[in-house]
């Protein structure tokens, strides 16, 4: 494709462009910031992509910005050899014309034209998407700023995909190829997962599922089946054994052994009871016997002990003459001990009576004395206490006290206070006649001295001589201090009136005689109660009981032996005092001593008489009972009955023998155990029988219960369906492991393929990307064919993480690479770059002008620049806009 | 002169598992509906009785239910029937036998002779007489029927033995596991007939030794299933007019083709199908096919398989045999051929393991390829 020519006319910020002569080469359109480069690229995807009859946002876009106006586009470009003539109109008066040498047409028609030349899908209703149907345009116009964001492929991929199939052949089995690998992988899908592993509901899981169950279920009444034969052999097995039992008459001939024995063991018992029998009447027959010996060897015991107590007795009767002696000496030794202590007794008694009237005598002196000297002492108190009444009595007399006293005292220091204040108050008047003659008289006419000041407390009139009277009558306070003056006086008049004393000084004169008495009656009083500690009552009772002792003790005395008691010393008394109370303590303790002697003595005399007639009594007795015996029955009658006795013994000994022979003879032991053992045997016997009937019929009832419940059929039933379910199993198996072949071997020579399939860009892409970045190699993802990563020296870079200029140059030569490929595969190809290069340093700037010009020699490549300097160099034709 | 009809091997309650449920019922059915066939021929041929040689029920666990239904399939004949228990009906300590007078009463039918002891049972006054060899156990390993040599019957009377089992040295190896009858007993035993069970298809095995076959056919082999035998003796030690007479319906058949690059053998034989609703037909298929061809024998058999009773295929000796033309359908290029041809030698090499599903696979490819360019069905 070669664009020759581009008039843009009030579309958007453009007024008007007019390019002409563009070259099949390099081109650079020139223009500073907002003249509108990029409208021109926009303008030109307008008119080959856009219906002019559209009226949607995008195309509301075009309107001129300068106002009303007809956005109209109109150019040459070469395809296949054919010139064609485009121009278009938007918004109003929408049109649409087309020519070429061969025809022309108008309207809609131009856009499915176009759609066929350009190969592109037209859009349908609504927003166009530019990105969607306008083809590889896409990728080969790139617009401002987009240049490293990668190849922007979105629909050009189909058309690129296309013309990669054209050029490698149709490795990758074009639609068919791809429609058969989704045919297989839906196939595969069935069975497996993603990851091939055996998907849940496929028809091989359910089939498998089913088929698990049926043999479970299999086993399961096989088991029972088995059971059921188990059970049927047995119960054959329990009829037979039965069978055997019934034929033989076991239980009959086992019952026969027992009758049998039974009547061996009944005659062994006969034995046994006969041997008892004998055995018996040999104990009894020794009883006898031992009886009879028994009564003679009683009768010689009972002559014997009557001959030994006679001989006791005797000798009792000779020792009790020896110990009635004793007892009587002990008793007469009594008496005359005690005649020893009763005159001991009578010579203490005489010596205390002596002692106790010298006694009595000093009392009675004591007492005398005691009372004497209470009587002076008494006498010495009484004088005391009528002195002391006499000063009570004055004392009486004494009307004033300390008290009172102090009251009068306080009074008269009063009256002294006013006295003064008034004398202080009152003017002082002093009268000094002038000769002698002058006279001054007061009221009651007294003669005033001259020369001498006078207090007036009142009024006072003084008469002068020669002159007449003068008063003076005293201010203020001269009056009021008069009478409280007065007052005082008063007062005191009125203390001294109750105490009747005359004056201060009395009163005090009286006081100090009271004082005196006082101390007088404090001194009498102290001295009579020295006298009378104990006090006058006291006293008085105190000398009332020493008269009466004194009384008593005379009386005691004359008693007594009052000569007595003057009789010897008191020494000598007191000595024979003592003397007989010792021999009264020693006749006692020798009449103590043998009055014990002779009760031990009597003791002993009454246990040997009580001896005495004891041994007599038994000895009677004994020999009475000998005696009766005797005549009962005599001693030869009991020696002969032992002998009878022994002999009857004897012969039931012999008899006990023969016994014991025939009872071993019949052998009751093993009788008995042949009895048990028979018996046991047809107790099993019965046993063994009634469990086999029992058995019988409980197997029967089962079987019977278990007889139609199909079992056998149900597990032939599963037989067939789990042969049938193996089969549809192993052809599912089969279709599974064919799906995931198949699948696989197309997955596998799809992935194959498509290493090749990236090829020719590779081829492409790598000579400009030698002259831009040396040893490096271009990695595009197969599916998308976007770039994915450089490859520097065998290590990838991520594309995303290279420098932003890196990536622009990158991207550029892709795309130059890819047009080369449509343009190889048919498509139209034209590269239009606007400020593709911003990025890109000097050094490498030069480099991709080589780059350009070198993709030029084939491709027309429209380079869009604010930068004239960067590309003046080029030699490509300029055109400024 | 007596009359009697010689039938066995009813297996009754047989489920036929290996089928879907409508037509395991239909199957089950179809042989009451057998029993009854038989007891209104037995009717209409006047016969003095039916015999049973073994095997009338499945299994001597088959439900009470069954056992009234095959009673009641039985009214129409009023004669005696003698029914002898087979190895699949044993006479156990407790078996179907044990079951059946019970319910037979209940149902007021009284015409059931159970011949579950070795001794002879006399019918038509004496001038019929039954020699019986029941089986006690599945298998026996001694011959049941040596006692008949010297049983003793009434002079002049019919001698006809009744056994279930193989016939020793006459029939095919697999048969004769257990069972053992003595191929001379007949003569031996100076039977006028020896009426056999087991064997499900109609023979005379032996001089006046005859197996009656299945009345309904259970199951594919080709001998001459479903009959009964209608025997007349004239008198005793005659020789006995056997008649076989056809009680079956379904036709369980069995045939093999051999397709080799063309299904039109197979088209012929489906063609010549009597009776394709009652028919069950096992196909087994040997040969190769080309891809085009083997989906259309796909399409053949699904078309078949819709009109048959059953249909059952065989096809592991049927290889797939992809040509230029096939593979070339597919794709002539690119990588789709690439995996095809992959694919096509693995499955050419005996010793892959892959090898039968590597076929499937191209199977697949080429029905998958078909149907995506709207060629299939």
């Amino acid at each position: 494709m070669y664009l020759k020519t581009l008039t843009v006319t009030d579309f958007a910020g453009l007024v008007k462009a007019e390019i002409g002569g563009l070259e099949p080469g390099l081109n650079i359109i020139v223009g500073d910031n907002e003249v509108g480069k990029s409208t021109l690229l926009t303008a030109l995807r307008a008119a080959f992509f856009q219906k002019h009859r559209a009226s949607g946002e995008a195309v509301k876009a075009f309107a001129p910005y300068h106002g009303s106006g007809r956005p109209f586009v109109s150019l040459d470009f070469e395809l296949g050899e054919t010139l064609y003539s485009l121009s278009k109109a938007f918004l109003q008066r929408p049109s649409a014309e087309l020519r070429w040498s061969g025809g022309q047409m108008s309207g809609d028609a131009v856009e499915e034209k176009l759609a066929e030349l350009m190969r592109f899908t037209p859009p349908g209703r609504g927003e166009p998407k530019l990105s969607e149907h306008q083809g590889a345009f896409g990728l080969l116009w790139v617009e401002q700023g987009r240049s490293n964001a990668g190849l922007d492929l979105g629909a050009g991929k189909d058309a690129l995909t296309a013309s990669l199939e054209g050029e490698v052949g149709q490795i990758l089995g074009g639609e068919r190829g791809r429609t058969l690998t989704a045919a297989a992988k839906a196939l595969q899908d069935r069975f497996f997962t993603d990851t091939l592993r055996a998907k849940t509901g496929s028809p091989l899981k359910a089939v498998e599922e089913r088929l698990t169950a049926a043999e479970a279920e299999r086993v399961e009444k096989q088991a029972t089946l088995r059971e059921l034969e188990d059970k049927l052999k047995r119960l054959a097995d329990r009829r037979h054994t039965l069978t055997g039992y019934e034929r033989d008459e076991t239980v009959r001939k086992a019952e026969a052994a027992l009758q049998e024995a039974e009547e061996a063991a009944r005659r062994a018992g006969e034995r046994e009871r006969e041997w008892q029998a004998a055995d018996a009447a040999r104990k009894h027959a020794e009883m006898v016997r031992d009886q009879a010996l028994d009564r003679l060897k009683r009768r010689d015991a009972l002559i014997a002990a009557a001959a030994e107590a006679e001989t006791r007795a005797a000798a009792v009767r000779a020792g009790f003459a020896a110990v009635d002696a004793e007892a009587r000496q002990a008793a007469a030794d009594v008496v005359s001990r005690t005649e020893d202590r009763e005159r001991a007794r009578d010579a203490a008694r005489l010596a205390e009576r002596v002692e106790e009237a010298v006694r009595a005598q000093r009392e009675l002196e004591r007492e005398r004395q005691a009372l004497a000297a209470l009587d002076e002492r008494v006498g010495r108190a009484e004088a005391l206490a009528a002195d002391l009444r006499g000063r009570q009595q004055a004392l009486s007399a004494v009307t004033i006290d300390d008290k009172a006293l102090k009251a009068i005292e306080a009074a008269e220091a009063r009256r002294r206070d006013c006295a003064v204040r008034v004398t202080v108050a009152a003017p002082a008047v002093t009268f000094a006649p002038a000769d002698a003659s002058g006279s001054v008289h007061d009221a009651a006419g007294a003669a005033v001295p001259a020369g001498e000041a006078q207090r007036v407390t009142q009024r006072t009139t003084y008469a002068l001589g020669g002159f007449g009277t003068v008063t003076i009558e005293p201010g203020g306070d001269a009056a009021a201090l008069a009478e409280e003056h007065r007052a005082a006086e008063g007062v005191l008049a009125a203390l001294l009136e109750r105490v009747r004393v005359a004056g201060v000084e009395s009163a005090r004169a009286e006081r100090a005689k009271a004082r005196d008495l006082e101390a007088e009656i404090k001194a009498l009083t102290a001295r009579r109660d020295a006298l009378l500690p104990e006090g006058p009552a006291d006293a008085g009772r105190l000398r009332e009981a020493a008269a009466a002792s004194v009384e008593r003790l005379a009386a005691r005395l004359s008693d007594l032996d009052p000569a007595a008691a003057g009789e010897a010393g008191t020494d000598a008394m007191r000595e024979r005092l003592e003397s007989t109370r010792r021999a009264l303590q020693v006749a006692e303790a020798a009449l103590e001593e043998a009055r014990r002697a002779s009760s031990d003595a009597a003791l002993r005399r009454a246990t040997a008489e009580a001896e005495v007639a004891h041994r007599a009594a038994e000895a009677e007795r004994l020999r009475a009972e000998a005696r009766a015996a005797e005549d009962a029955q005599p001693r030869a009658a009991l020696a002969e009955a032992v002998a009878v006795a022994e002999a009857d013994r004897a012969a039931k000994a012999e008899l006990l023998a023969l016994r014991a022979r025939e009872r071993d003879a019949a052998d009751p032991k093993a009788a008995a155990e042949a009895l048990a053992a028979r018996r046991t045997g047809l107790d099993r016997i019965r046993k063994t029988v009634g469990a086999l009937r029992d058995e019988i019929l409980s197997l029967e009832a089962e079987l019977r219960h278990a007889g139609g419940t199909g079992l056998g059929e149900a597990i032939t039933g599963l037989d067939d369906e789990i042969a049938v379910l193996q089969a549809r199993r192993a052809r599912l198996q089969l279709e599974a492991d064919a799906s995931r072949l198949l699948y696989g071997e197309l997955a596998r020579a799809q992935r194959e393929a498509r290493e090749h399939w990236l090829g020719p860009i590779k081829s492409r892409v790598a000579p400009y990307l030698k002259l831009i970045h040396p040893e490096t190699e271009v990695e595009l993802d197969e599916e998308t064919l976007e770039i994915k990563a450089l490859h520097r020296s065998g290590v990838a870079e991520d594309f995303k993480r290279l420098s932003a200029g890196a990536r622009e140059q990158v991207a550029v030569v892709t795309r130059l690479a890819l047009a080369h490929v449509l343009k190889t595969g048919g498509h139209p190809a034209a590269v239009i770059l606007d400020d593709a290069l911003v990025n890109t340093d000097e050094k490498r700037l030069e480099r991709m002008h080589r780059v350009l010009e070198r993709a030029a020699g084939d491709l027309q490549v429209i380079v869009l620049t604010c930068r004239e300097r960067d590309f003046r160099d080029l030699g490509a034709p300029i055109f400024r806009l | 002169m007596i009359r009697f009809l010689h039938t066995a091997d009813w297996q009754i309650g047989k489920p036929f598992g290996g089928f879907e449920v409508e037509q395991q019922v239909r199957l089950r059915e179809e042989r009451l509906a057998a029993v009854g066939r038989i007891a209104a021929l037995a009717a209409e041929r006047d016969c003095d009785a039916v015999l049973v040689a073994g095997d009338a029920f499945d299994d001597n666990t088959v439900t009470d239910k069954e056992i009234n239904r095959t009673l009641e399939a039985m009214r129409a004949f009023s004669g005696p029937w003698v029914m002898l228990p087979g190895n699949h009906d044993a006479a156990l300590p407790v078996s179907v036998w044990t079951r059946l007078p019970r319910l037979a009463e209940r149902l007021g039918i009284a015409n059931v002779v159970v011949a579950d002891r070795p001794e002879p049972i006399s019918l038509c006054d004496g001038r019929f007489a039954i020699l019986p060899a029941p089986l006690t156990r599945r298998h026996e390993g001694a011959d049941l029927t040596a006692w008949f040599d010297a049983a003793e019957t009434a002079p002049g009377a019919a001698r006809v033995g009744l056994a279930h089992g193989s016939v020793a040295n006459r029939l095919p190896e697999a048969a004769e596991s257990g069972n053992p009858i003595a191929d001379d007993r007949a003569a031996r035993a100076q039977l006028d007939y020896l009426a056999l069970g087991d064997w499900h298809g109609f023979v005379e095995i032996a001089d006046r030794t005859v197996y009656s076959g299945t009345p309904e056919p259970d199951r594919y082999p080709a001998n001459a299933p479903g009959h009964v035998a209608i025997v007349e003796i004239a008198a005793a030690g005659t020789a006995p007019r056997i008649e076989r007479v056809k009680t079956g319906r379904f036709d369980w058949r069995p045939v093999a083709v051999r397709l080799d690059g063309s299904i039109a053998a197979l088209e012929d034989v489906l063609a010549d199908l009597p009776r394709p609703g009652d028919t069950l037909l096992k196909v087994t298929l040997a040969g190769a096919l080309s891809l085009r061809e083997r989906l259309a024998l796909d399409e053949l058999l699904d078309d078949w398989r819709a009109r048959l009773f059953d249909l059952a295929v065989i096809d592991a000796d049927l290889v797939d045999e992809p040509d230029a033309e096939d593979l070339d359908a597919i794709d002539l290029s690119g990588f789709v051929r690439i995996a095809v041809d992959r694919l096509r030698a693995k499955a050419a090499d005996p010793a892959d393991p892959e090898r039968q599903a590597a076929a499937m696979a191209l199977r697949m490819a080429y029905a998958e390829h078909r149907r995506l360019s709207g060629e299939g069905r």
